[in-house]
């Protein structure tokens, strides 16, 4: 697109994207009614495992949904019904402008960004799979607590047809389209050593974090094109049928030379806002989505 | 680090399936470049053709709630409002309001903005001398021939967009093509 166009969409976005992320078309009016309604005094949370937390909901509402509503406080409670809805939970925060997005975790993906207690979450997750369905997973985020330039990730995965989110952690520069199962290193930057006229010669950090984006911006255009052309049109249909296989994305794109940068999370002094547990019964009621 | 503090682009990279915004987003990029050619056709300035192809994709987004995908493509949905659009924008000079109007919601453009849309200005000259050739005929089927002969709507679309069904549609598109073409005998 030219630029014209192009600066014509993002002011679109900025003027009607929530608008937009409100609607629902036609086709999809019956399930309009139904979006996700938290039953304060119903939900329980899934004690023991670790940041993660599943709220069970009445049995009473079915259809696939997601709800992003500002609380009082002036943070944001994101709530999925299924795993599908992750697509429709991202729209709306990309049209609010927060810099938070759930990300699916997948095994065939190459972004190995996971903090080690997530990973541990969902192994527990996992072992407490099938107690019971439809359940519903929300999060709470704090825009105003995202640092320029970073990232709000909340880990997002499927165990036996029930949506899970993790606590959220930050990441440099953008959301990946999804994470590996397999734990992240630490986020710091590491001399690489390369072949420079005919010697073995190490990088400077400057120097390697440079090859790391650049590798990194190729990896995620591909990601990108795969991730559109994999997930077509439809936002339902899957979503709580396979536990944490990977079925969703299948992405197949080399992984970056210098993984090391992009497989990993920024610990410390920047608290993430969330666990996600426990603190639903206000979601309901907000919604200013 | 690629950074991503617009909303807009953040909407574009994150590119959600099944949303309304991803849909409406896909109608965008399908037809931005239609739209813009329908009011270059029409506007030699290139700050008119921007304020009055905004103002159509605007309106569309603010009533693309209502939009149904069975009633008719997104193309002759998007053309009808765009006619609306022009008609308002005429009415409006008419009245010389136009510049006060135009004031209020302008969005300024850079230097490389204009220059792409005089391209585009200057890309549809042709197109432009063919509308004004048609000024003679009625306003019903100087509009058919220029959604169908150059924009390349099907006359199913250019019906909808117009407002009349496809049978008078394909008359009035008959009568206009052979008028023309009487015409241009006669100036040979």
């Amino acid at each position: 697109m030219s630029k014209f166009e192009d600066r014509l969409w993002r002011d679109l976005v900025r003027r009607h994207g929530a608008d937009l992320a409100d609607i629902t078309k036609p086709a999809d009016k019956r399930s309009r009614r139904a979006r996700p309604r938290l039953l304060a005094g119903t939900s329980v949370a899934l004690a023991g495992v670790g940041t993660a937390a599943v709220l069970l909901l009445s049995a009473a509402s079915s259809p696939p949904a997601f709800a992003v509503n500002r609380n009082s406080d002036g943070t944001y409670t994101v709530t999925l019904q299924k795993f599908a809805a992750i697509h429709g939970a991202n729209a709306k925060l990309a049209a609010l402008g927060i810099r938070a997005r759930l990300v699916e975790v997948t095994q065939g993906c190459q972004v190995k960004a996971l903090p080690p207690a997530a990973v541990h979450a969902m192994a527990l997750a996992r072992s407490m799979a099938g107690k019971a369905a439809p359940q519903v997973a929300t999060a709470r985020l704090d825009p105003g607590k995202i640092p320029p330039g970073q990232f709000q990730v909340i880990p997002t995965y499927n165990v036996a047809g029930t949506v899970h989110v993790d606590k959220a952690h930050l990441m440099q520069g953008q959301a990946p389209a999804c994470f590996s199962t397999v734990v992240a290193p630490p986020c710091e930057v590491r001399p690489m050593t390369v072949l420079r006229n005919g010697h073995l010669t190490q990088l400077t950090p400057a120097e390697a974090r440079k090859r790391a984006e650049q590798a990194l911006a190729t990896f995620r255009a591909a990601v990108g094109r795969q991730h559109t052309t994999s997930t077509g049109s439809g936002n339902s249909g899957n979503s709580g049928n396979s536990g944490n296989s990977g079925a969703s994305t299948g992405i197949q794109v080399p992984a970056p030379a210098a993984t090391w940068t992009v497989g990993c999370y920024v610990h410390g002094n920047h608290p993430p806002v969330t666990p996600n547990s426990g603190n639903s019964g206000n979601s309901g009621t907000s919604g200013n989505s | 680090m690629v950074r991503d503090s617009d909303p807009g682009s953040a909407a574009l990279s994150t590119g959600p399936s099944g949303s309304a915004l991803a849909e409406f987003e896909q109608i965008y990029r399908q037809n931005i470049d239609v739209v813009t050619a329908y009011f270059a056709r029409r506007c030699a300035e290139p700050q008119v053709v921007a304020d009055l192809t905004s103002e159509t994709f605007v309106r569309a987004a603010g009533a693309f709630g209502s939009f149904d995908p069975r009633r008719g493509t997104p193309r002759a949905w998007l053309f009808g409002i765009a006619a609306h659009v022009f008609a308002g924008h005429c009415a409006q000079t008419a009245n010389g309001r136009d510049v006060v109007a135009r004031l209020a919601q302008r969005r300024s453009l850079d230097s490389d903005e204009i220059e792409e849309l005089a391209a585009k200005i200057d890309a549809e000259r042709a197109g432009r001398e063919l509308i004004e050739r048609c000024s003679q005929l009625p306003e019903l089927e100087r509009a058919a021939v220029e959604l169908v002969d150059l924009a390349g709507l099907t006359p199913k679309e250019a019906a909808m967009a117009l407002g009349v069904s496809r049978v008078v549609l394909r008359k009035r598109l008959s009568r206009a093509r052979a008028r023309l073409r009487k015409e241009h005998q006669g100036d040979e």
